[in-house]
């Protein structure tokens, strides 16, 4: 059975009263239990809200707007509040992650540009890569380029960070400008041309920056419907 | 519009400050914004922060014109560009240059003294 904690969160590890963004509360038939509502409940040991009324074989209760499921254990009895997704709902987001792509697009299009500056160098970049390129160029906002040694680097105009990647996972982000006020197309086609002919320049010219945490996507379940759908019922 | 420019500023030292200059040859063309390379003619662009792209035309049939180009070359080499043939709509991979080539119709002209880690 699952349980919403979601709405079971503090920012206090010793007083319950403290709790934040809790709209309905949860109770105990112990005033110190620690146990009922799972991971959270390791960090707080205080009392809990009492905010129903004790009934007559001692469990707390509790009041919120709607509250639908009781999971019962050996001593006592607890409850949580009702925004559990129903069976359809869930089989609905399932079916929504599934048909979404499991790519993070993380992608800025090229803007318009007003300074002439800038225009220009976006015409020298279109004569360097190429049509095709500099048209992905303008839709993603970065280019990707293989050097010899096999590295691809994905490069961005202005200021931002060179990304290294090898076999499609990032090994590092590189940080390599010009200085003097040029306008962003230019840094990237410095960085580009670099790259390519000299890449242990750019290499040895770059501060690293290291990795940044990983963006973990979650898996949707990849069991059949039929199986899903039979086990949400179950629990339900 | 601004009347075009014929020097090309780079930094004496590494993110100096103080300024060399270079000067455009007057036999040479600088292209105004929409202006387009004609026939026959063969381009230095150079990237500079007050143009962002200063293009620099030159015959490829005239003998003095090429002659103006490889010390005009020379001479951005010696203070700190580094050269980079590029072929026409990106149909060739840029290659850094050692030496001038009359051939090479676009070269792009990278300021080395101006590159640093960030």
């Amino acid at each position: 059975m699952s349980f919403a904690y979601t709405n079971f969160c503090t920012t206090s590890t010793t007083n319950c009263n403290s709790w934040s963004e809790v709209s309905t509360w949860g109770a105990c038939s112990t005033t110190t239990d620690t146990s009922a509502f799972g991971p959270f409940n390791n960090t707080c040991v205080n009392t809990w809200q009492l905010v129903g009324g004790a009934t007559s074989n001692g469990n707390y209760y509790f009041t919120g707007p709607v509250l639908q499921h009781i999971a019962v254990s050996s001593s006592y009895n607890y409850c949580w509040d009702s925004q559990k997704k129903t069976v359809n709902e869930q089989i609905k987001e399932i079916l929504r992650k599934r048909i979404a792509s499991d790519v993070i697009v993380n992608c800025k299009p090229l803007g318009h540009a007003e300074d002439m500056r800038e225009i220009r160098a976006r015409e020298t970049l279109r004569n360097v890569i190429g049509e095709d390129k500099f048209r992905d160029f303008a839709r993603r906002g970065s280019i990707s380029v293989r050097a010899k040694s096999g590295l691809v680097y994905q490069i961005f105009p202005g200021s931002g960070f060179t990304k290294v990647y090898n076999n499609g996972k990032m090994m590092d982000r590189l940080c390599v400008v010009l200085t003097g006020g040029f306008p962003p197309t230019d840094s990237l086609i410095m960085r580009y041309l670099l790259i390519l002919n000299n890449e242990q320049q750019f290499n040895s010219l770059a501060i690293k920056h290291g990795l940044t945490k990983p963006v973990v996507v979650e898996k949707p379940d990849q069991r059949p419907l039929v199986e899903i759908f039979k086990s949400l019922k179950k629990v339900a | 519009m601004t009347a075009v420019e014929n020097v090309i500023e780079v930094p004496l030292i590494q993110n100096s400050f103080v300024k060399e200059t270079i000067t455009i040859s007057d036999k040479f063309k600088v292209l105004k914004d929409k202006e387009k390379i004609s026939k026959g003619q063969h381009c230095f662009r150079f990237l500079t922060p007050k143009d962002g792209d200063k293009r620099v035309v030159w015959d490829s049939r005239d003998m003095n014109q090429i002659q103006e180009a490889k010390n005009m070359f020379d001479e951005c080499v010696a203070k700190g560009f580094v050269p980079y043939r590029v072929g026409r709509d990106g149909k060739k991979t840029p290659e850094v240059m050692d030496e001038f080539d009359p051939d090479a119709c676009e070269v792009v002209f990278l300021p080395i003294r101006q590159i640093c880690g960030g």
